[in-house]
C-alpha cells in the first residue's frame, strides 16, 4: 500500500508537469458572452428549481389573461403584449395521444367570439412564448404569434418585463431605472423603485420579482437606502416595502421565497446552506428554527410542514443525503433517504398535506441524467417504487392533483426551451398514465387536459379521464407543440 | 468537497441569468476545467473546444446545481465529459494524435522522476473512461468521494477503480 502511495505522488508529480502544457489563457467576459449568445433564452433559464415561486409558474398564464381583461376594459382601443422573443424554430415530435373516443366542444382560438375570450367559453386560456393581439372591439385574433415586442403601452408607460399577479390584477413592470405596480384598466402606475433609485444589474435577472400564490405579496430586490446596498423585500399592493427578508440582509443572496398555498408562511434558502422560516409576509417568526445544512424544497399547503434536503456528514457527497422534514420548531424527522449517487432536487406537497412527492436525479454533471419521482407519507416508512421521468427531459415542476389520485411532473425537453413533456403518475401504484405535451389537472382532479396532434396535423387540446383513460378532443390551439408551456382550467370549466 | 473561493452568490446570480457573475466564474474555474480537458484529450486545441462546450452546458445548466460550495469540482467533471465525448468520436473515427508529444514541456532530472512523454504514451492506452478517472484524481485533485459524487459512483467504488487503475500505470510505466 504505501508503494502504491508513492507512486501516486511520482504520478501527481508528473501530472503536474504534464499539465504544463494545457491551455490556460482565458478571455473570460468573451466565453460569457458567446455562451449567452448560444444558451437557452431568459424564459427558459427561468425555468429552474429554487428561486422560483409557485406563482411565477403562472405569470405567464396570467399575463394573457391580463391581456384579455386589459382589451376588453380598454374599450376598444388596441392592446398589444408581448413578454419574451420567440425560442428557436420548433420542431414537433410529440408523444401520440390516446385514442379519441368523445369529441366535446371545439371553442377555436383562432376564431374567438366577440368580445372577449373568457366568455362562456372562453374557459380555457392558452399561453406561450408568445401572446395573441386582439381588436378589443371584435375580440378578433389578428395575430396568431406577436413575438419580440417588450411593451405593455396603454396608459403610455413602457416596460421591457412584466410579471402579472396570479390573480392578474396587477403587473410588475421592470423599466430602465425602475419597477413600478400597474393595474390594467384603470391606467394606474405606481413606482415601487423610482427613478432616482439605482436598481442592481437586473440584465436577465427578471425572476429577482415573485408573486405569492394568492397574489397578496410580491418580492422584489431594491436598494436599502444606501448605495451599493441591495435587500430583498416583501411588500403589498399598499405598502411595497412592507419587510426586508431577514437572512438577506446581507445582499449576498437573491433567493426568493417559497410560500406555503395559504400564504401563511413562507422559507427563504440563503446561500449558507440553511434556510429560515418566516412569517407569509416576510417578517420573522420568533422562535422559528433555521434549517442548517440543508436546503428547504418544498412548503405544504398548510405551512406547517417543510420538507428540506438534509446533508449529514461531508457536504456535497450525495450518499448522505435525506429528505427531511419538520415544522419549523422542533427538530425535523427524516422522512426518506436516499441511496448513493441520488439527489433529490426538488418536491411538492399533496394538498392535503398528507404525502410528499420527491424527484431525483442521479447526475446533475451531464445531460443524460435520470429523474425519477417517488411518493412518500413523510413518515420514514418505505417509499413506494420510483417512477422514472422520460430521458433526456428535465423536471421543472411537480404538481399533485387537487384528489391527491395523481401527481403530474413537467419536464423541460431540450432543445426546445418552452416545449414542456408531461407525465403523469397515479400515486397508488406509481404507473405513469399519461405522458403529453404539457398537461394540467381539472379543478376536481379527474381529468387531466394536455396538447397532442391531430390526425390533421394541428394541434389538438385534449381532454383524459385519469381513471379510466377516455380521451376526447376538446379543441384546436394556434401554432405548433412547441408554442405551449402551460395551460390553466378555470374553476369555472364544466 | 467544497470549494473554499467558491462565491455562492455569484453562483446564484450566474444562475439568474447574470453574464457579469458567469463571466468571473469562467476567470476562476477555466483553468482547471483546461487541466482536467488537456489531460483526458491530450490536446491543447482538443481540450480548449472541450472547454467551450463545457461552458455552455454549465450555463444552461447553472440553476441545477444545488450546492454552490461544490461548483468546482461540478465544473471539472462537466469539463472531463465534455473531453472523454471528444475523444469517444476521434476513437470512433480511429484517429490517433500522436503530435501532442511534442508540445510536453521538456523533463529535468531523470532517476525516479516519471517523464511526461512516458505518461503521455500510458494515458494513450487507456480508454476515456479511466483518463477521466485519472485527471479528475491528479489534475482536478478531487477526493474519492467528491468524485463519486460527481461521477454517480460509490466513493469506495472509485477507491477501487482508481486502485487498479494505478496498478495498471504502474505496470505499463515500468514495462514501457
Amino acid at each position: 500500500m504505501a508503494d502504491l502511495q508513492t507512486f501516486e505522488t511520482r504520478l501527481q508529480a508528473a501530472y503536474d508537469r504534464y499539465l504544463e502544457a494545457a491551455p490556460t489563457w482565458v478571455d473570460a467576459k468573451a466565453i460569457a458572452a458567446a455562451v449567452n449568445r448560444s444558451g437557452l433564452s431568459r424564459e427558459a433559464r427561468r425555468w429552474q428549481w429554487g428561486g422560483f415561486s409557485p406563482a411565477m409558474r403562472l405569470a405567464v398564464i396570467g399575463l394573457i389573461v391580463l391581456t384579455l381583461i386589459g382589451a376588453v376594459l380598454a374599450g376598444g382601443s388596441w392592446l398589444r403584449s408581448v413578454v419574451e422573443p420567440s425560442p428557436t424554430a420548433t420542431t414537433i415530435t410529440s408523444p401520440s395521444p390516446s385514442p379519441i373516443e368523445t369529441p366535446v366542444a371545439t371553442p377555436s382560438l383562432t376564431e374567438p367570439p366577440a368580445g372577449s375570450l373568457l366568455g362562456a367559453s372562453g374557459t380555457i386560456v392558452l399561453a406561450g412564448p408568445c401572446l395573441y393581439e386582439l381588436d378589443a372591439s371584435t375580440g378578433e385574433l389578428v395575430n396568431d404569434c406577436a413575438r419580440n415586442e417588450y411593451e405593455v403601452a396603454e396608459n403610455g408607460t413602457v416596460f421591457a418585463d412584466w410579471l402579472w399577479s396570479p390573480n392578474g390584477q396587477f403587473g410588475i413592470g421592470l423599466g430602465s431605472h425602475s419597477l413600478s405596480l400597474y393595474e390594467p384598466g384603470t391606467g394606474t402606475t405606481t413606482p415601487i423603485a423610482g427613478t432616482e433609485s439605482r436598481l442592481p444589474s437586473l440584465g436577465g435577472q427578471t425572476s429577482l420579482r415573485a408573486w405569492s400564490p394568492a397574489s397578496n405579496y410580491f418580492v422584489w430586490v431594491g436598494e436599502r437606502g444606501v448605495v451599493d446596498e441591495w435587500g430583498v423585500f416583501v411588500g403589498t399592493v399598499e405598502n411595497p416595502r412592507l419587510a426586508e427578508l431577514p437572512s438577506l440582509r446581507d445582499g449576498s443572496s437573491w433567493s426568493l421565497p417559497l410560500w406555503s398555498a395559504d400564504e401563511s408562511r413562507a422559507v427563504v434558502n440563503t446561500d449558507e446552506q440553511h434556510a429560515v422560516l418566516a412569517n407569509g409576509d416576510g417578517t420573522t417568526i420568533p422562535g422559528a428554527l433555521e434549517f442548517d445544512r440543508g436546503e428547504v424544497l418544498a412548503l405544504s399547503p398548510n405551512g406547517r410542514q417543510i420538507a428540506f434536503r438534509a446533508i449529514r456528514g461531508e457536504a456535497g457527497n450525495p450518499s448522505t443525503i435525506d429528505v427531511a422534514i419538520g415544522d419549523g420548531f422542533t427538530a425535523p424527522t427524516t422522512a426518506t433517504s436516499f441511496s448513493e449517487g441520488l439527489l433529490a432536487v426538488a418536491a411538492a406537497w399533496s394538498t392535503d398535506n398528507s404525502k410528499l412527492a420527491i424527484v431525483t436525479s442521479d447526475d446533475l454533471t451531464t445531460a443524460d441524467a435520470g429523474y425519477t419521482l417517488w411518493i412518500t407519507d413523510g413518515t420514514g416508512a418505505p417509499r413506494q417504487a420510483g417512477t422514472p421521468i422520460p430521458p433526456g427531459t428535465y423536471p421543472r415542476s411537480i404538481d399533485w392533483s387537487p384528489d391527491g389520485a395523481h401527481v403530474l411532473v413537467l419536464s423541460q425537453e431540450p432543445p426546445e426551451s418552452y416545449r414542456m413533456l408531461a407525465t403523469v403518475v397515479a400515486v397508488a401504484d406509481g404507473r405513469a398514465v399519461l405522458t403529453a405535451t404539457t398537461a394540467v389537472f381539472s379543478p376536481d382532479g379527474r381529468f387531466a387536459m394536455y396538447l397532442g396532434p391531430r390526425p390533421s396535423g394541428a394541434t389538438g387540446v385534449f381532454i383524459v379521464e385519469l381513471a379510466t383513460g377516455r380521451t376526447g378532443l376538446f379543441g384546436s390551439a394556434p401554432g405548433g407543440l412547441g408554442a405551449y408551456t402551460s395551460l390553466t382550467w378555470l374553476e369555472e370549466t364544466p | 468537497m467544497t470549494d473554499a473561493s467558491a462565491n455562492p452568490a455569484t453562483v446564484r446570480q450566474a444562475a439568474a441569468g447574470d453574464e457579469a457573475a458567469f463571466a468571473r466564474i469562467v476567470a476562476e474555474h477555466h483553468a482547471p476545467m483546461a487541466r482536467v480537458a488537456y489531460a483526458i484529450t491530450g490536446d491543447v486545441e482538443t481540450a480548449a473546444d472541450a472547454v467551450q462546450t463545457a461552458w455552455s452546458t454549465a450555463w444552461r445548466r447553472l440553476g441545477s446545481l444545488r450546492d454552490p460550495l461544490t461548483i468546482r469540482a461540478w465544473l471539472v467533471a462537466i469539463a472531463a465529459n465534455e473531453a472523454r465525448q471528444v475523444l469517444r468520436r476521434q476513437r470512433r473515427r480511429t484517429l490517433v494524435n500522436i503530435e501532442a508529444i511534442g508540445d510536453l514541456p521538456a523533463d529535468g532530472e531523470p532517476g525516479d522522476r516519471i517523464s511526461t512523454v512516458d505518461l503521455a504514451r500510458v494515458l494513450r492506452g487507456l480508454d476515456p473512461d479511466d483518463r477521466t478517472l485519472l485527471a479528475l484524481r491528479f489534475a482536478a485533485r478531487l477526493d474519492s468521494p467528491a468524485i463519486a459524487a460527481q461521477l454517480g459512483l460509490t466513493a469506495s467504488g472509485v477507491r477501487s477503480r482508481l486502485s487498479r487503475l494505478l496498478e495498471r500505470v504502474r505496470t505499463e510505466l515500468d514495462h514501457g
